[in-house]
């Protein structure tokens, strides 16, 4: 297994425009706080704790999402800090094969660290520091496009030979075996952008650092 | 004659040297489902007429129309050649003891206040058929002049009541128990009764009491399921309550009769597994989805294809995932009850707009996110191996989530992309916002702002919709 990882650092604060809009649905603010033990002096908001499965260890606090729903919304309010927080942030790209497949995360990625800092109401506004899709499709294709590109037509080319040659496929679902067939006739200079590609620009993981190694981590996509 | 009783007009002379004067007549009675019909008049303006098809059974809990045609049926002392009509009583007979016990007992039902024994309207009296404005918008009330329309509920005003004949029900197995009609005019003691089965008596004077046949010598008998009403947006007829949404009331659109009763322990056993599903189209005409029966998870399989709607992919087979990790169940296409309700009230406005939307995953058999062992996936991910989270979410969210294509530019669900030139936004707007008025509010398409209910931050919902439900206002009928 191939993992890229690149790191950026960007010692200044970025503020990029809300991934988020708000939704036509209920409201989704957090009814109650979530109850922590160690991190008792960290408040959210703007996320549903029913989406997130939360685990404490003494000085790293996990948000594991288990819904569809990210923490493109969350606010952040620490009590007696004022300081602002050291954030990593994860960038990768999910993969599209066929539609009876859920998208998955390439194992590339690469990591911007920028510092957040509190707003007027006293939250760390976690939109304000993520990129937009157009942003990181843009940042990818600059700088990281080659390593996306072999990453993926690798994968591909393992999916679709699968594909082409599965039985159960041929009886039900004729369209996946032809749109294989015409993936692996493909070239390599046939893949010019992400929609090429089938891919789709994500945040991936996103590392708080509070205070020394006190982290908040928020998980995405493993 | 068989299926016609005759009775005898009391204040005329019935008979003169042999000669038949005058005589009223109740040629048939029978239950019945409306009908609806739409033409086009010349000013393009709807032109809806209603008539009757007979049935033979109900659901207990759900209404049924009741038709008792005449004829010369004028009030007593009004000319002959009068436009009045009479009126006309009814009630509901047990035809044996399977249903509450006792064989000819009348039946007390909701009048959608209290329980009532006797409902009584007058022959060519139409407002059995208006809608919950009281307004009326067929145009063959002309046909009706000579015909006693009843809309009957087929239950008890209450519960407890509901719960024994409930258990009355299933106690009586495959052998249902029939209900008789006794109708009489109001100002006569003649009375008669008419069931749908073997009478004892001949339909010709003297006139006895007692059961006449019907045509067909069908009994009308009544059986226990679970029903979902589901309501089209504008139909007229809905007569469910209100419930918020974005802060905005809104009609509710699924209505429910749960079929269970109460043992000494006040513990629910439920009478079947079955359930129906009703829907009510614009006009009112009920089309009668499917029957599905609720696994021991509490889910329905949704079927594969129906109108309107088809499905794509594998069937995935379940079994252990040992990543997750979770035992899941068989199959892709399993629904909560009240899900399936919601996505049949689409399917159907879908198949009104010509357009057909294909279905992928739903839950497993147990609710787990659908997933096969062998399913392919590269050999370097393996954080999913095709688990399709998202749709069962360890089992909290059993049921309740749906893919699907998008609508092409035809109207028609295609293997594609929202980036794709085929792709059509507007009609996608349009499926989003209808699947959000039967209340699915989780929705995602990636990148797509202004669809009802969705997030468009949620990645992985480029090549498919994902609608989620979330909190549906279910009318509990009884």
């Amino acid at each position: 297994m191939t993992r890229h990882l690149l790191i950026i650092l960007i010692g200044i604060a970025v503020a990029s425009p809300c991934l988020c809009k708000p939704r036509n649905t209920e409201e989704t603010t957090l009814s109650n706080p979530v109850t922590l033990k160690k991190f008792a002096d960290v408040n959210f908001t703007g996320i549903e704790k029913n989406n997130f499965i939360f685990e404490e260890s003494e000085n790293i606090l996990l948000l594991k999402r288990k819904s569809y729903e990210g923490i493109d919304s969350l606010k952040i309010t620490i009590k007696n800090h004022f300081e602002p927080i050291k954030a990593e942030v994860h960038y990768g790209a999910l993969q599209y094969t066929i539609d009876d497949n859920p998208a998955f995360p390439l194992h590339t990625s690469f990591q911007e660290n920028i510092i957040l800092n509190k707003d007027n109401n006293n939250n760390y506004d976690l939109s304000k520091i993520l990129k937009t899709k157009n942003e990181i499709e843009a940042l990818i294709i600059n700088k990281y496009y080659d390593l996306f590109l072999n990453e993926s037509l690798k994968t591909q080319k393992e999916f679709w030979k699968k594909i082409a040659i599965d039985k159960n496929l041929a009886e039900c679902c004729q369209e996946y075996i032809d749109k294989a067939k015409k993936n692996l006739a493909r070239q390599k200079h046939h893949f010019k952008s992400f929609h090429d590609l089938s891919l789709e620009p994500i945040y991936k993981k996103i590392v708080l650092t509070i205070e020394k190694n006190r982290k908040i981590v928020f998980i995405n996509y493993q | 004659m068989p299926g016609v009783v005759e009775l005898v007009n009391s204040n005329s002379s019935a008979n003169f040297y042999g000669l038949k004067v005058q005589t009223r007549k109740i040629k048939a009675v029978f239950f019945a489902e409306k009908v609806v019909s739409t033409d086009m008049r010349i000013d393009f303006a709807p032109d809806l007429k209603v008539e009757f098809k007979k049935v033979h059974s109900g659901i207990l809990g759900r209404d049924v129309y009741l038709i008792v045609e005449t004829e010369n049926f004028v009030p007593a002392g009004h000319n002959l050649n009068s436009n009045a009509r009479d009126e006309i009583k009814i009630e509901l007979k047990t035809r044996d003891t399977r249903l509450t016990g006792q064989q000819m007992q009348t039946l007390a039902i909701t009048n959608g206040h209290a329980n009532t024994t006797k409902f009584i309207t007058r022959v060519g009296d139409t407002n059995a058929l208006n809608d919950i404005n009281g307004a009326c918008d067929y145009t063959n009330l002309n046909d009706f002049k000579d015909k006693a329309i009843f809309k009957l509920s087929l239950r008890p005003h209450d519960r407890a009541n509901f719960n024994k004949w409930a258990k009355n029900i299933k106690d009586s197995g495959k052998n249902l128990p029939a209900i008789a009609i006794q109708v009489s005019a109001k100002d006569t003691n003649l009375e008669s009764h008419i069931s749908y089965g073997k009478g004892n008596n001949i339909h010709r004077p003297p006139y006895l009491t007692g059961f006449f046949s019907l045509p067909g010598g069908a009994e009308f008998t009544i059986e226990n399921k679970n029903v979902y009403e589901i309501y089209h947006g504008e139909n007229k007829f809905n007569p469910f309550g209100y419930h918020t949404v974005n802060n905005t009331q809104v009609k509710k659109r699924l209505g429910k009769i749960a079929s269970y009763y109460t043992d000494t322990q006040n513990q629910r056993i439920s009478c079947t597994d079955d359930i129906a599903y009703f829907y009510h189209d614009i006009n009112d005409n009920q089309i009668e989805m499917s029957t599905l029966t609720k696994n021991r998870h509490g889910l329905v399989l949704f079927p594969d294809y129906g109108d309107g709607f088809g499905r794509y992919g594998t069937v995935d087979a379940g079994g252990y995932d040992n990543i997750i990790p979770e035992y899941v169940g068989r199959g892709d296409h399993y629904l909560h009850p009240i899900t399936a309700a919601a996505l049949f009230g689409v399917t159907q406005e879908v198949h009104a707009r010509g357009w057909n939307i294909d279905f992928g995953d739903m839950s497993s058999s147990n609710g787990r996110d659908p997933w096969q062992f062998s399913w392919v996936t590269p050999s370097n991910t393996n954080t999913t191996r095709g688990h399709h989270s998202g749709h069962g979410h360890l089992g909290r969210r059993a049921g309740l989530d749906v893919d699907f294509r998008f609508l092409d530019t035809n109207g028609n669900s295609f293997q594609g992309t929202s980036n794709d030139r085929n792709f059509d936004d507007k009609k996608n707007i349009e499926l989003f916002q209808i699947a959000f008025d039967y209340g699915f509010h989780i929705n995602y398409a990636t990148n797509k702002n202004n669809y009802a209910g969705v997030n468009p931050n949620v990645g992985g919902h480029y090549d498919h919709g994902h609608w989620g439900l979330g909190r549906t206002g279910i009318e509990i009928i009884i």
